[in-house]
Formats: C-alpha cells, sequence, structure tokens
C-alpha cells in the first residue's frame, strides 16, 4: 500500500505545481487538480480495503528512525475512513467551487485548498504531538488565505477573529507541548498516552489542560466560539462547507489520539454545552451561513459528547469511536452539502424573523432535484433515518440510557429538537409553494372589506390574501451552477446509500428498503412524466400486494392495523386518479407513508419500529409541504412529530430498549413479559412508559400537544388530507394498542398512566370538538374532528379492558372509514366549488347528490346515531367505561358526542343544505375516482353496521390474549355485564319505522310541486340572494357566547409565550458572542479556567 | 536559571495577553499576540535548557553516552525554530487582515470592526 | 312468537300511546291556557289537525331530502319509542327492547332530529337552520345532566337495560329511584325540561312561532307527520323517564299497568306544563348555561356517591 507520507508529499506537491498547471489553461487547471483529488481518494479508499482486509495500520518512519525519534505517520482503518470521507468532501467541494459559473476558485485559491488538504491529511495521520501543531497552523493559515480571498469585505473582519482565537489555542498548545516534553520526554503520541500514569499533578496536569483547552477550542466548542460563526456568516459558503466538514473532521481525530489521558466526564461536560448551547444561539439566526454555522459548531460538540460516551471509565466501551466517526461523516457530507446550496441559493435568509419575510423566495419549489437534495441533506443533518446519521445517533442515545446518563440524554434530545426547529424552518421556507406566505397556521376568512389604511391598497382576492403580499416568487433563472449542483446530489446520495447499508447491517433492512424503494420508484415515474393515475394505479397495487404478503404473517392487533393501514390507504389513493396528471412527489410521498406504516406492523425490534416511525413522519411531513398553503402547518407538524419521536427515543434509551423489545411481530412478548421487564427496571422501567404515552399522545394531537394537527391535516392537499386523518393517525394508536399492557403501570402507587391517559382522552374530545364547531373552513373542522375522534380512542384504550379494546379498535376502524369518506366527499366538493369556507357553498345537494349520500352516511356514523356502525362504537365505549367505573369520563364523553352532532349538522347543512349560490349552479357531480372510494367505504358501513358481530369478534379474539373478555353472544347481540346491543335487530326496526311511514308518505303524497329555490314562506318577503338567505357564518355563535372565556385559545397562548420564552433566551444566550475578539479571547481563557477547575476536581 | 526563565516567560505572555485583550487599536492587540508567541518561545527553550549544560553537538567533548546528562535537549531548539516560524507568518497574515478592516471600515479600533455578532 | 303476533303487538303499542299522547298534548294545552286565563282549545284539537292536515290535497316539495325529512322524524319517534319497555312485564308493551338498551335509546333521539333537521334544511329557509342551531346548542347542554343522571341510575343498579332498571324499582314506593337516588332524579327532570322543549327552554321553538320556520314551510301530510311524531316522541320520553325514575309501570293486570303508566306521565308533563307556564324564557346561551350550571353539579354529585 501507499506510504501515508506520499499523501502528503503529494498534496503539497500538487499545490506547487497547480501554476503550471494553469499556466496551460484554466480547464487544464481545473481538470488536473480534480484528478489529483481523485487519486488522494482513490489511495484511502485503498487503504480502507487494504485494511479490512487485515493486517496493522500503515506506519512511514522518517528518516529511517523509530519512535520517539522519529516523526510517525500512521494509518488505521479507522484514520482510512476519515481521511476518505475528507478527500469524499474534498472532491465534491472542490468541483462545487471551481467549477461554478461566478467565481470560480483559480489560481491561489487552489493552492491554498490544497495546502488545506495537506493540513488536515497531516493532522489526521501524525502521531506526533508537535506535528499536530505544525499542521494545525498549516491549515490554519491556508484557511485565513482563502479567507482573505473572499468576496465579502466582512471576512477579514472575521478572520482576523478567527486568528485571534486560533493564535490563543497554538498559544496553548504550545505551552502543553512544552510540559509535556518536560514530564514525558517524548513527543510521540503512543507514548504519551502509555505514560498515562504521569498525569496525576503538577505540571504534568496544567499540560494537559493547555492541550485539552487547545484541542477544544480548535473544534470551536460553545460557549467560546463566537469567531466561528463569524467565518461562517461571512465566508463564502463553499469555503465554509470545507472548513465545517474537512477542518473540523481532522480536529476531532485530534481530540480522539489524546482519548485515553482525558475524563470522559470532560468531555461529556464539554460536549453537552458544545451541543445545546449553539442550538438555542441559532433559533433566531437570520443568517443562512451563520445558522449553518451554529448548527456545525454543535454537531462537533455532539461527536465531542460521542467521545465521551465509550471512553474508558464508564461502561459499553467500544460504540463511542465508530459512533463519533459515523456522526463525522454524516455532518461532514450534510453540512457540506448544505453550504453549497446555500452558495447556491444566494439568499441568506432563514425565516427566523419575527415577521414572516414575506419576500422570501420559495427558491428551491420547482426545483427538483436540488428540492429533493436539499431535504436529504437536511434530514441527514438532524440524524433521521436512513441516513447514517441515525444510526450513530440511536448507538450514542441507547447508550447513555443503559448508562443512564439521563441529563446528557435530555439536552441530547433537547437540543437535536432545537436544532430540527431552525433547520426545518429554513427547509420549509425554501421548499414551500409558491404564493404560501408560511404563516397560515389557522383558517383564514376574508374580510369583507380591504382595510382602508391597507399599504398595499389591493382587494382582497377570493382566499382572503392580500394580493402582491405574501406571495412567494420562484427566483427567475438558473440557481445552481453545475459544480455546486454535482457535489450536492452526490454527497446526498453518498449519504442515502451508506445510510440504506447500515440501516441493512443494523438488521432493518427489509421494511426500510420496501420504503426506500417505493419513494425512490415513484419519484422516478415523476421523473419520466409518467402521469399520476398511472403511478396511482400502480400504487394501489403495490400497497394492496404488501398488505396482501403482510396479513398472513401477522395476527392479534397488528393484523387488525396493517388492514386498517393497508387497505384504507388503498382505497383512498383511487382518488388520485382523478387529479392533475403531474404532481410530483404525491404517489411517492404517500406509497412511502403507508409502506411505512404498514411496516410498523411486523417491526421486530424497538430499532426498526422507531425507524418507521420516523420514516412515516417524514413522508407525511413532505406530504403536508406539498399543500397549497401548507408551510407553517408542515413546520408545526414536523417539530412535534420530532419531538414526540425523541420523546419516544428517550423511553427506548431508558427502559434500555425493553418496551417493545420484541416488536409487535410475530416475536412479540406476551403482556406479561413486557410488563415484567419493565417492572425489573423499577422507576426507570414507570418513567420511560410515561415517556413514550407523551410521544403517542403528541402524535395523536392530544389537546395541548395538538397545534400542529389542525393546519397539519386542513392544509395537506385534499385528497391527502383524508389518508392522513384516517390513516396516518392511527399510527400512535397502533403503539398504544401494540404495546400490550404496559401503560397499565401504575406511576405511583396512587395514580395510574392509564387513568392519566383517561382523562387526556376526554379533554381532547371536548377540546377538538368545540373548535371544531367554530370552524369555517370545513378541513379546519374536520381536522379538529379527527382530533376529537382520536381522543375516544385514547379514552378507550385507557380503560384497559377487554371491552374497552375491542372498542379502541373498532373507533379505530370506523373512525378510518368515515373520516376518509368525508374528506374525500369535501374534497370533491372543494374541487368542484374552488372555496373550503362553508358559508360560501350551501344547497348543493341537488347538485351533487352522490357525494351528500355519502357525507349524510359519513356524519350519522360519526355522530353515532343507530342504526349505522357509529353507534357500536359508542355503545361499546359507554359500557366499557361504566364497566370501569370511570363515570364522569363516560358523561364527559356523551357531552364530547352531543358536540360531534353540532359541527356535523353544520358540515353537512352549510354545504349541502340551504340555499345554492348563483357561481354553484353549475358545478357538477365529484369526479367518480373521488367517489369509489367513498362508496367502498359506505359498503363496509352498512356491513359493520347490519352484522357487527362480523367485526367485534376477529376483534375480540385479537384482544383475548392480551386481555381476556366478558362479553357473551346471543346470535347478533353483543351482551356485556351491563346491557346488550343487538346491531341486525336495530337495523331491521329502524328499516321498518322508516320504511312505514315512506310508504305512507307516498300513498297520501305521491304527487307533490316540486318548487324552485327561494320559494319560501318568508314573512311575506321575497328573499333576494343565497348569501342573504343562507343562515351559515358563525353557525354557532350563541354556543360561543355560553362558554365564553373557555372558548379562547389558551393553549396556543400558552405555546406562544413558550416560543417568546426561547427566543428571547435564544437572544441571550447569542449576546454572549459579542464580535469583538477581545471578547472572544476573554472566552477563551475562560474556558481554559474551566478546564482546569475540572482537572481540580471540581465537576461541574 | 529554568525557573526563572519560566517565570519570565510567563510574565512576557501575561503582558501580551493583557495587550491583546485590553488594547482596541488593532496594531497594539497584534503586538500583545507577538509578545505572547514569545513568551511561548522562551518557554520551550527554557524547558529544553540545562542548568551548566553544552551544546548537544556529538563530539570528543560530549560523547553520545554523556549527551543524555550534559547535553542540552536539542529537541525544544528544534521546535522554537518552527513555532518562530509559523508565528512569523500568522502575524503578517493577522497585519494584512488588519490593513484590510482598516480598508474597509477606515477604522483601527476593533470595537469599530465588529459588525459580524450573535 | 311469530313475527305477525310481535307485528301486531307493535301495532298496540303504537295506537296506544299515539292516542293517549295526542289527548296528552290537548289536554296540556288546555291547562296552560287555563293557566294564562283563556278558555284554550278542546283536548280532542290535536287528532282534528293530523286529519286535516293529512287531508289536504296540494303538498309542495322542495326536494328528496324535503321529503324525507318527516319520514326521519317520524321513524325516530317511532324507534326511540318501540325500544323502550313500556309496560314492565307486558308482551305486548315491551316493544323491541330487546334489541339494545337504554344508550340505544339515548342515541336513537337523534336520529329523527338529524333527519328533520337536514329535511327543513333542504327548504333553504334561513330560520330553520337558526331554529336547529339553537336546538342543537342546548340539547348538548341539558345532554349533561341528563347523562350524569342516567350513569348514576345505571351504576346505582348496575345495568344498562331498562327492564331490569324497572325490575329494580318493584316491591313499592320507597325503592323508586327519585327516592332511592333523588339527586339523580332531580338532575335528569330538569333535563327532561330542556328535552320537553318547554318554556324556560323554548327559545328553540321561538322561529316557529313568528309565522315562519320548519312547520310552515312543512305542510299537508307533512306537517301530519311531524304532529303525529310529536306525540310518539313525547309519549315515549315520559316513559323513558317514568321508567328511569319513577318505578315504571307494573301490575298484574295490564290495563291497571296502562292506568298507572297514564297518571305517572300525565303527572310528569304536568310538571313540564307548571313549569312552561310559570317561566319567562331564557336565550340559548342562558340557557346552556344554566344547564352546565346547578344541574349538572347535581349530576355530577350524584355520580360521584355512586362511586364512593
Amino acid at each position: 500500500m501507499v506510504s501515508p507520507v506520499y499523501l502528503i508529499a503529494g498534496a503539497l506537491g500538487f499545490a506547487f505545481l497547480y501554476p503550471v498547471f494553469e499556466a496551460a489553461g484554466r480547464r487544464v487547471g481545473r481538470g488536473a487538480a480534480t484528478a489529483a483529488i481523485a487519486v488522494f481518494l482513490a489511495v484511502t479508499v485503498a487503504w480502507i480495503l487494504g485494511l479490512a482486509a487485515g493486517g496493522g495500520p500503515i506506519v512511514s518512519h522518517t528518516a529511517g528512525f523509530a519512535a520517539p525519534l522519529s516523526i510517525d505517520l500512521m494509518v488505521t482503518l479507522t484514520d482510512a475512513v476519515v481521511l476518505t470521507v475528507i478527500n469524499t468532501v474534498a472532491l465534491f467541494g472542490f468541483v462545487a467551487m471551481a467549477f461554478r459559473r461566478e467565481s470560480g476558485w483559480m489560481g491561489k485559491q487552489v493552492v491554498l485548498f490544497f495546502v488545506l488538504l495537506v493540513g488536515s491529511y497531516g493532522l489526521v495521520m501524525t502521531r506526533d504531538l508537535f506535528n499536530v501543531f505544525v499542521f494545525m497552523e498549516i491549515s490554519g493559515i491556508a484557511v485565513f488565505g482563502l479567507l482573505g480571498t473572499s468576496r465579502d469585505g466582512r471576512a477579514f473582519e472575521a478572520g482576523f477573529k478567527y486568528m485571534v482565537a486560533s493564535a490563543l489555542a497554538s498559544i496553548f498548545f504550545l505551552i502543553g507541548v512544552a510540559f509535556v516534553y518536560r514530564s514525558v520526554g517524548s513527543l510521540n503520541i503512543a507514548d504519551i498516552n502509555g505514560s498515562a500514569h504521569l498525569f496525576v499533578d503538577g505540571t504534568a496536569v496544567l499540560a494537559l489542560v493547555f492541550l485539552t483547552t487547545a484541542i477544544l477550542v480548535e473544534l470551536k466548542p460553545a460557549p467560546a466560539n463566537g469567531w466561528a460563526l463569524d467565518i461562517y456568516e461571512a465566508a463564502d459558503p463553499g469555503l465554509s462547507a470545507l472548513l465545517s466538514a474537512i477542518n473540523a473532521t481532522a480536529m476531532a481525530m485530534v481530540l480522539t489520539r489524546v482519548l485515553p489521558l482525558l475524563d470522559p466526564r470532560l468531555l461529556a461536560v464539554a460536549g453537552v454545552a458544545a451541543f445545546a448551547v449553539p442550538h438555542i444561539q441559532a433559533l433566531r439566526q437570520e443568517s443562512l451561513g451563520r445558522m449553518l454555522g451554529y448548527s456545525s459548531v454543535a454537531q462537533v460538540g455532539l461527536v465531542v459528547l460521542a467521545l465521551s460516551v465509550g471512553a474508558p471509565g464508564v461502561p459499553f466501551a467500544g460504540i463511542a469511536l465508530p459512533a463519533a466517526i459515523v456522526l463525522l461523516l454524516n455532518h461532514a457530507l450534510a453540512k457540506a452539502g448544505l453550504f453549497w446550496i446555500a452558495s447556491a441559493l444566494r439568499d441568506d435568509r432563514t425565516g427566523s424573523g419575527e415577521a414572516p419575510e414575506r419576500a422570501w423566495p420559495a427558491s428551491l419549489r420547482g426545483r427538483p432535484v436540488a428540492l429533493i437534495a436539499a431535504a436529504m441533506l437536511a434530514l441527514a443533518l438532524l440524524g433521521l433515518p436512513p441516513f447514517p446519521g441515525f444510526w450513530a445517533k440511536w448507538n450514542v442515545v441507547t447508550t447513555l440510557g443503559a448508562s443512564q446518563s439521563y441529563v446528557i440524554l435530555a439536552f441530547v434530545l433537547g437540543g437535536s429538537l432545537l436544532e430540527v426547529v431552525y433547520i426545518m424552518r429554513w427547509l420549509v421556507g425554501v421548499s414551500r409553494s409558491p404564493g404560501d406566505d408560511a404563516t397560515t397556521v389557522a383558517e383564514r376568512i376574508p374580510a369583507d372589506f380591504a382595510a382602508p389604511d391597507d399599504a398595499s391598497g389591493a382587494d382582497a382576492d377570493e382566499e382572503g390574501e392580500i394580493a402582491g403580499a405574501g406571495v412567494a416568487v420562484a427566483q427567475e433563472g438558473e440557481i445552481v451552477g453545475a459544480g455546486a449542483a454535482v457535489a450536492t446530489v452526490a454527497a446526498a446520495l453518498v449519504l442515502l446509500i451508506s445510510g440504506l447499508m447500515a440501516g441493512w447491517g443494523a438488521g432493518v433492512g427489509v421494511p426500510l428498503f420496501i420504503v426506500a424503494g417505493a419513494l425512490i420508484a415513484f419519484a422516478l415515474l415523476d421523473a419520466v412524466w409518467i402521469p399520476v393515475a398511472v403511478q396511482a394505479v400502480l400504487a394501489v397495487g403495490g400497497v394492496g400486494a404488501y398488505t396482501y404478503l403482510l396479513v398472513p404473517r401477522l395476527a392479534g392487533a397488528p393484523l387488525v392495523f396493517a388492514l386498517l393501514f393497508g387497505a384504507g390507504g388503498a382505497v383512498q389513493m383511487i382518488a388520485f386518479l382523478s387529479g392533475p396528471a403531474r404532481r410530483p412527489g404525491l404517489v411517492s410521498l404517500t406509497t412511502a407513508m403507508i409502506a411505512a406504516l404498514l411496516g410498523l406492523t411486523w417491526a421486530d425490534s424497538p430499532l426498526a419500529l422507531f425507524v418507521l416511525w420516523e420514516l412515516m413522519t417524514i413522508s407525511s411531513f413532505l406530504l403536508v409541504l406539498r399543500g397549497h398553503r401548507g408551510a407553517a402547518g408542515a413546520f408545526r407538524y414536523i417539530v412535534f412529530s420530532l419531538g414526540s419521536a425523541f420523546l419516544m427515543l428517550a423511553a427506548f434509551a431508558v427502559s434500555n430498549l425493553q418496551l417493545f423489545a420484541g416488536g409487535f411481530g410475530a416475536a412479540a412478548p406476551g403482556p406479561g413479559e413486557a410488563i415484567a421487564s419493565l417492572a425489573a427496571l423499577g422507576r426507570a422501567g414507570s418513567i420511560s412508559v410515561l415517556l413514550l404515552a407523551l410521544a403517542i399522545l403528541t402524535k395523536l394531537g392530544s389537546v395541548g400537544v395538538h397545534l400542529w394537527l389542525p393546519a397539519g391535516y386542513a392544509e395537506a392537499e385534499d385528497d391527502v388530507s383524508g389518508l392522513l386523518s384516517s390513516i396516518l393517525s392511527k399510527a400512535g394508536v397502533f403503539l398504544l394498542f401494540g404495546g400490550a399492557l404496559i401503560f397499565a403501570v401504575p406511576l405511583t402507587p396512587r395514580i395510574g398512566i392509564d387513568s392519566l391517559l383517561g382523562w387526556i382522552g376526554v379533554a381532547t374530545a371536548i377540546a377538538g370538538a368545540m373548535m371544531a364547531l367554530f370552524q369555517e373552513d370545513i378541513k379546519y373542522s374536520l381536522a379538529y374532528s379527527s382530533m376529537s375522534q382520536v381522543g375516544y380512542i385514547v379514552l378507550a384504550f385507557a380503560i384497559m379492558s377487554h371491552l374497552g379494546w375491542v372498542t379502541g379498535l373498532y373507533l379505530s376502524i370506523t373512525h378510518m372509514l368515515f373520516k376518509g369518506m368525508l374528506f374525500l366527499g369535501i374534497a370533491g366538493v372543494v374541487s368542484r366549488t374552488g372555496t373550503r369556507l362553508m358559508y360560501q357553498m350551501g344547497g348543493l345537494i341537488k347538485r351533487m347528490p352522490f357525494s351528500f349520500i355519502s357525507v349524510l352516511i359519513a356524519i350519522i356514523a360519526v355522530s353515532g346515531v343507530p342504526p349505522l356502525s357509529g353507534f357500536g362504537g359508542k355503545w361499546l365505549l359507554y359500557s366499557a367505561l361504566l364497566e370501569r367505573g370511570w363515570y364522569l369520563q363516560a358523561a364527559l364523553a356523551l357531552f364530547s358526542s352531543g358536540v360531534a352532532f353540532l359541527y356535523l349538522f353544520r358540515l353537512i347543512h352549510t354545504i349541502f343544505l340551504g340555499q345554492r349560490k348563483a357561481e354553484h349552479d353549475a358545478v357538477r357531480e365529484a369526479p367518480l375516482a373521488v367517489l369509489i372510494p367513498q362508496y367502498l367505504f359506505i359498503v363496509a358501513i352498512m356491513a359493520i353496521s347490519m352484522y357487527p358481530n362480523v367485526i367485534i369478534k376477529p376483534l375480540q379474539t385479537a384482544i383475548e390474549p392480551i386481555l381476556a373478555g366478558a362479553v357473551s353472544w346471543e346470535g347478533y347481540a353483543v351482551i356485556t355485564s351491563l346491557g346488550y346491543w343487538n346491531g341486525n335487530a336495530v337495523m331491521y326496526v329502524t328499516m321498518g319505522v322508516f320504511i312505514a311511514p315512506l310508504i305512507w308518505l307516498l300513498v297520501v303524497k305521491g304527487r307533490v310541486y316540486r318548487v324552485e329555490q327561494f320559494n319560501i314562506v318568508y314573512a311575506a318577503e321575497r328573499p333576494h340572494t343565497p348569501q342573504s338567505t343562507h343562515y351559515a357564518y358563525n353557525f354557532y355563535g350563541h354556543y360561543k357566547k355560553a362558554f365564553g372565556r373557555l372558548t379562547e385559545p389558551w393553549i396556543e397562548r400558552f405555546w406562544n409565550a413558550v416560543v417568546d420564552l426561547t427566543r428571547s433566551t435564544s437572544h441571550v444566550f447569542r449576546s454572549w458572542n459579542t464580535g469583538n475578539p477581545q471578547t472572544y479571547a476573554f472566552q477563551i481563557v475562560l474556558y481554559l479556567f474551566l478546564v482546569l477547575l475540572f482537572f481540580r476536581g471540581v465537576v461541574l | 536559571m529554568t525557573q526563572g526563565l519560566i517565570i519570565l516567560s510567563f510574565a512576557l505572555m501575561a503582558i501580551g495577553m493583557w495587550g491583546l485583550m485590553s488594547r482596541r487599536h488593532l496594531i497594539r492587540i497584534i503586538i500583545g499576540f507577538s509578545l505572547v508567541d514569545t513568551g511561548v518561545h522562551l518557554l520551550l527553550v527554557a524547558v529544553g535548557y540545562r542548568e551548566s549544560g553544552t551544546a548537544p553537538i556529538v563530539s570528543d567533548r560530549l560523547p553520545l553516552e554523556l549527551l543524555a546528562r550534559r547535553g542540552v535537549d536539542p529537541v525544544p531548539s528544534a521546535l522554537v525554530l518552527t513555532a518562530i516560524v509559523i508565528g512569523l507568518a500568522v502575524t503578517a497574515l493577522m497585519l494584512s487582515f488588519a490593513v484590510r478592516m482598516y480598508q474597509r471600515t477606515r477604522s483601527i479600533y476593533i470595537d469599530k470592526n465588529k459588525e459580524l455578532r450573535w | 312468537m311469530t313475527v305477525l303476533t310481535k307485528a301486531f303487538y307493535t301495532l298496540v303499542s303504537l295506537v296506544v300511546i299515539t292516542v293517549y299522547s295526542l289527548l296528552l298534548i290537548g289536554t296540556m294545552a288546555r291547562v296552560r291556557a287555563k293557566a294564562q286565563g283563556r278558555i284554550g282549545q278542546p283536548a280532542y284539537q290535536p287528532f282534528i289537525d293530523i286529519i286535516k292536515n293529512n287531508s289536504l290535497r296540494t303538498g309542495v316539495s322542495h326536494g328528496v331530502m324535503f321529503f324525507l325529512g318527516p319520514v326521519f322524524r317520524l321513524a325516530g319517534g317511532l324507534g326511540t319509542y318501540l325500544f323502550i319497555p313500556v309496560i314492565f312485564g307486558s308482551a305486548v308493551f315491551a316493544n323491541f327492547s330487546f334489541a339494545g338498551d337504554l344508550l340505544l335509546v339515548m342515541y336513537f333521539i337523534f336520529f329523527g332530529q338529524l333527519g328533520m333537521a337536514l329535511g327543513a334544511g333542504e327548504s333553504g329557509h334561513p330560520y330553520t337552520a337558526i331554529g336547529v342551531a339553537r336546538g342543537l346548542a342546548q340539547m348538548t347542554a341539558f345532554e349533561l345532566p341528563f347523562a350524569l343522571s342516567v350513569i348514576a341510575v345505571a351504576a346505582q343498579h348496575g345495568t344498562l337495560s331498562i327492564t331490569e332498571i324497572v325490575a329494580a324499582q318493584q316491591g313499592g314506593v320507597a325503592n323508586w329511584v327519585a327516592f332511592t337516588n333523588p339527586l339523580a332524579m332531580i338532575a335528569g327532570m330538569i333535563a327532561f325540561l330542556g328535552m320537553s322543549g318547554g318554556n324556560p327552554f323554548s327559545v328553540v321553538l321561538a322561529p316557529q312561532e313568528i309565522p315562519i320556520g320548519p312547520p310552515t314551510e312543512m305542510q299537508s301530510s307533512f306537517l301530519g307527520m311531524l304532529q303525529t311524531n310529536r306525540a310518539i316522541f313525547n309519549g315515549a320520553k315520559m316513559v323513558l323517564f317514568m321508567n328511569l325514575f319513577w318505578g315504571g309501570a307494573a301490575h298484574e293486570s295490564l290495563i291497571v299497568a296502562i292506568l298507572i303508566m297514564v297518571a305517572k306521565t300525565f303527572l310528569i308533563y304536568l310538571y313540564v306544563t307548571i313549569v312552561g307556564a310559570s317561566f319567562p324564557r331564557f336565550r340559548t346561551e342562558q340557557s346552556i348555561r344554566f344547564f352546565i350550571g346547578v344541574p349538572t353539579v347535581i349530576g355530577v354529585i350524584a355520580v360521584v356517591l355512586q362511586m364512593v
């Protein structure tokens, strides 16, 4: 294999040779440079292959001496991997910079770039402490030089600060070197590590303090890193990419060299601070470069933290280095990619301003490749599956949990959530629909008149938006030069492929690949302009086949949910046949979401479960983002969802992966086992269950954490909302029911988690129904209705009895059916009328009778009026509640179902009944493709209503192994300890009492005068316009009046206060970075003292 | 003697740090840095210094066996040379940046050159 | 029991309740008139109204749903009645109570209301919508004390079966829920005021009074059907409350049992009429606040007493 020294020599040599190449032409120059980096890359890849095949590390001694006299260069497998990453980024980065359209790199910039590479190679390979200093300075000077060529004048200021800081670090390092040499008598790192026993007191410890501080400061740790952020803000994003990816990676490797000398607790504390603080500071960043910079320094902090996790003295050694390396790799590629996108965007805004930056362009919409790459890189950066960072983060987090480092765990997950907030805010901003000002989180009612003092002076348009303002304009022209595009896409692909391979290695292969396959396959179909209808047919077939193959392998609750996800999803996708032929990403994301949901049902480990959960979250988030005004809703959705996911991750970690240990497949643990393993964990068991419950409640949109729900469901596209509300909302329900009886674990002897869940369920049911009542926008009303219905399901689950669980599953199925119908029915109406505001509709029954029938049946079913299936749910629910003795909850549930009746009536009345508007005189019935799924669901509802045993009995069988039941059957009658219900008889009686009067009426009034619209008895006056005759707006004003302040948005206010608090906290934290290099110098000295204090035994 | 050198070096560094952290004038800050740098060089030399030792040149007067006992340690001296070179480069760069900053903002004072912050 | 027998029994049961309820409505109208110092209509006036309305030859329809509205309404009334056992221990008056328990009855009440609201809604008359909006809003409010009292009764007797609740009250006045569980009775009876739509909770019907609104848009046989339903539905509700709180109607002799039923329901209706004659009318939000106030608290206490 090639000796390491040739790598350094090669890079340095090329740096000197480059001007010669360039003299032959710029093309020759950059071609040669690219080729050179490619050769370096090939060398390092060859090293990986060689080292992986076996054999010791590659060593090169200078001048034929052996250590300690020689200066060693050594490459282990880890080093080879890191060097490969560096070279990969270097290759992409160079391509991005040299081949860009404007001010591409040339001349000294290329030379300096190669010098930077020399420094980085040296940092990774050298095993000599003083040489670390030398290479540090080489990289540093190269970076200063590159900064000096920057176009942005502020780069000099930033560079100066960087030099001051870096000079201090070098000085500390040299002092450390001096003292180490004095104590150990060698500068060879292996020798120094071998003399760990010497570092106990006096100058030796002082040496270590200086060394550690110097290395940490070079890693730009918060809270002593203000200068680094100035660089990220001022430097060309392409340079920032290299800085963040190459420099930081190499320096992190230096830290790993002295790991044996360091107390892992120091790294843990430093890592936590370096990870959490920048995330807080980044929240208010208005400069994209600076925001990404904060993210970079935080990610490096995470690497430091990860190194502490497996360091000596802490159990579970051995995971640290690989996890840290994977984190480095992931971060290097993702961050570099994002910086390249930033450089291509030429738009430094992040979307964090107080008011929405209205003219901020949705620069990535309409540029599918850039958009997909940006999304992939952002997801990778956030450590979401399937990207490599996820697997490392999972490793780190679960190890933290296993070693009971709960505080660190909380900081890691909390910090990650903050990162989600600011990265996603940016992503949502740049990829939102043109025309969306990213503020829509609630219904919009147009004003009757434009406000006179409105600066724009424009009339309110139909949607209530002020024309001209709030419209994001996609930038014209090409934004991505060829170089950056190639580099970005390549980085994203490398991340994707390596992440998928890691997933395969982690044993989550098949379900993960199915999701990824669906995503990629349909995206490719989009790319070749296959119409949505064709895709939809394929997708329905695919989902159907997956479900069909899955069903025989499942039993119990997973089987029920697999059918729900699979069949429900496939049927609703039929509606896609009707829309426009080109809707990029729609089928791809929908299919991926359903595939992830189906994957959940046979996940056989907590890891698999979590991966699929995240995939489901991501795909549905992107679906919401596709919506016409979905940006703000999608943002809330992803923040709450990932918050929920991180809670779940915490629950898994705290319980030491005992929650759902065997997953839900055939190997699922019995309820006894699950409870026993939790009980063995003691308090951690209870806490983990509580965390999981919180996670699930958030995902279910329970009251208090429901803010994501209304806009999330309502602002998705019309035919997608139904899928989200009917299918996706059941994912959390599935976890509840899949989890055996773990939620029956008491929190304290007096308080059970189940009774908490029960009350939350009731509160959600009421709150959802109340909010649904006061919406004018039909989709918001239905969204809140979903929230309310899921509240019932949670309540039913919390009963923890056979009957309760049967109720919960029954409600899940029926809710899927009728909410799917309602949303699709509404989608049909909205597509024909062009409005979502109920009071703008009316009298559509004569134009859209089939939609009316479907909606009618759905609302009868939702409201629980016999004889349709909804009543079965209510009957089961109240029976179960009364059996459990939850009387108050039962009464409140009944109240809530009354409120449901109100909003449902309003829905059907204001849309289909009353007076039709003139502009709707010519609307046609909804498209056939939208009606077909609805009528399929009607058939199902009718069957369930007529023969409840067909569905209830299998549900009982599914529940039986976990909770034995005391429900008996007499023919079609269900009999509980309290009451009975014969759905079949009720149906016949109802038909009887309905048909008898009908016949009578037909006989006596077979012929009637059919009158036209407006022919009503109206106090001797003739009504003129439908608008003034259709009672629809503010339908339940009196109700609002009756409940007064109770109907005010308290929860919204609470979260707004939380946001305000976070923003001001963020400002307090970032004010620490004053912009004055002297402050930064002071911070670095302070950092030194803190490290010193730590070594003196003061642990923070 | 060694003790004295070490104290001297730290004194230099302290003066330099004070200058670096308290002066508003960019050039004075850079001078502060140079002082710290020199202090470090002195420290390195002091570490390798041997009381009443001799130059580490192997010859008749200093055979190889005695080198470890009587010769001044040559490694720190070698290190100092490298460090001085690097320090020079950094100082030069700092000065050039200071010039560019002055050209941009027309102010040589550090607190007039902090557009980037937070 | 053959289907034919059952059909015959059902018919008997329906005829009895219809005739009785119509008479009761007429009587109460007269009572109310007396209280207001008028002479009032004859007690058989409701029969005349129904016959008249059904014999009108012209009918006006606004559409299919409008046509079906009264059908839904009557079906709701009939169904509600038919799921309640009227006379304890009588095969003729057991109706179809085997098909479901108290919960079924509580929810079937909505069936007719929904259908009627939809039917009237198709007419396009704004006041129907206003009336429905008010009525539904008020309904959710009185449902709360009603539900609490029903739950208290069900918890007290450990069953949701109306027949069993009645059975548990046999053997003397002291066994009636009204006396064994007075709080539940009070909450339930206050809720009943709202359910009956008399004063002070009659704002729901206000749109009908100014001579417009659903019953006016509904004419001829449609109106006749609504009037028939009103009788049956009222009867059903009173029978339900009689069963829940007042010991039901039971006697070896069917005639005596029917007379007991007549006496008890008469008194229940009289109570509604007296209250109605004595109080002015609440606005919708006032009645909502009323129901979620004191009656609900009473109901909660009744339920909590069952829990401890």
